[in-house]
């Protein structure tokens, strides 16, 4: 990022070429519509691109890029939840990726039951609340520390730490009908 | 259930236990408290199934002009702020400035004239006004020495005729 800030534009391909996917990926999974994180992606790197004189290398580059991202993505959240209700299941299928060769081996019920449990696991993120949803993803696809997500998310490391809790014991509940001493039916 | 933790640090064993991250010692005593409780063994089979979950979520693949769409886009904005200001040649954007806004140069001295005009005449009336009144007041004083001098005339008049009826009297 400091060859970048001193105009090296063949640096910034770089950074976008080692950082691109994992701010895709992260956004994809808050907002659930492949065209819209991609348009926000757009949005991190140029907002990156434009601000990269007045880069100062003071935290992880990744904290700050996820700090832009996550900024990005919470207002993007916020603002849907206003005119929109929940019809991001409505396309779940259409954008999966294409099997894996174990899954065309696996049997048909398997199959049902893995994509069920993705459904509902989907569905369950959705439905956290923005901030627990944001950390959850950054803990479980990033791989960041408590003490990162906090910088991204501007808040202490206990909150961070609450957040997570708060967010794992919902998505649990949402799938202990999944497991095999489960009541089949779906938690509340 | 029994468990002897509090739920705090159940949690962060949990997800430490879960993501591997826990130091040795802390995974071994965690292992032997999970044999003989069973809320706990509970909860790391669930957060299992969340985890197995989570993983399974694949994303899409990536636009192929993704980052074509981008350069476009840092191009784009590059070139409105250089043309906005001639790649920070101050004379030549003045250049272009002056020969494409000659109706705003018209304006700017038309405005500036209309300012000129509206306040001269304020100027112009106050020294009209001053030497009406300079004028007025010679003139005033002009009659006064002309009333006096008709007074004194008068006067010596009144005076000759007197003396003239004393004569008179006298022969």
């Amino acid at each position: 990022m400091l060859r970048v800030r001193e105009g090296d534009e063949p640096s910034f391909a770089l950074l976008l070429e080692k950082h691109r996917n994992s701010v895709i990926h992260f956004l994809y999974r808050m907002i659930q519509n492949q065209a819209i994180a991609e348009e926000l992606a757009q949005e991190v790197f140029l907002r990156v691109y434009r601000s990269r004189e007045s880069y100062e290398p003071t935290a992880k580059f990744t904290t700050w890029l996820f700090r832009i991202t996550t900024h990005l993505a919470l207002n993007h959240v916020r603002d849907r939840r206003k005119d929109k209700l929940h019809d991001s299941l409505d396309e779940k299928m259409e954008d999966s990726t294409p099997r894996q060769l174990a899954d065309r081996v696996a049997n048909v019920e398997e199959r049902m039951l893995r994509d069920a449990r993705l459904g509902e696991i989907r569905q369950a993120i959705e439905q956290l609340p923005e901030k627990q949803r944001g950390a959850v993803l950054m803990h479980k696809y990033q791989d960041m520390e408590y003490s990162q997500i906090a910088a991204v998310l501007g808040c202490s490391e206990s909150a961070v730490k609450s957040l997570l809790f708060r967010a794992y014991e919902a998505l649990r509940q949402r799938l202990r009908h999944f497991s095999p001493g489960g009541t089949g039916q779906k938690a509340s | 259930m029994n468990c002897i933790l509090n739920t705090q640090e159940q949690e962060e064993l949990l997800l430490g236990y879960i993501a591997a991250s826990l130091d040795a010692e802390t995974a071994r005593t965690y292992s032997r408290h999970l044999t003989s409780c069973e809320h706990c063994r509970d909860l790391v089979a669930m957060q299992k199934l969340v985890d197995e979950s989570l993983a399974d979520w694949q994303t899409p693949g990536l636009s192929l002009d993704f980052d074509s769409k981008l350069f476009a886009r840092i191009r784009s904005e590059e070139s409105s702020v250089k043309s906005w200001w001639q790649q920070g040649n101050p004379a030549q954007f003045l250049n272009d400035f002056w020969g494409w806004k000659p109706a705003l140069v018209v304006a700017l001295a038309t405005i500036a004239l209309a300012i000129f005009l509206t306040r001269t005449p304020d100027g112009s009336n106050m020294a009209q006004q001053t030497e009406a009144i300079q004028a007025n007041e010679i003139e005033q004083v002009e009659l006064a020495l002309d009333d006096i001098e008709a007074l004194q005339t008068l006067q010596q008049a009144e005076n000759d005729s007197a003396s003239g009826a004393a004569k008179k009297e006298s022969m």
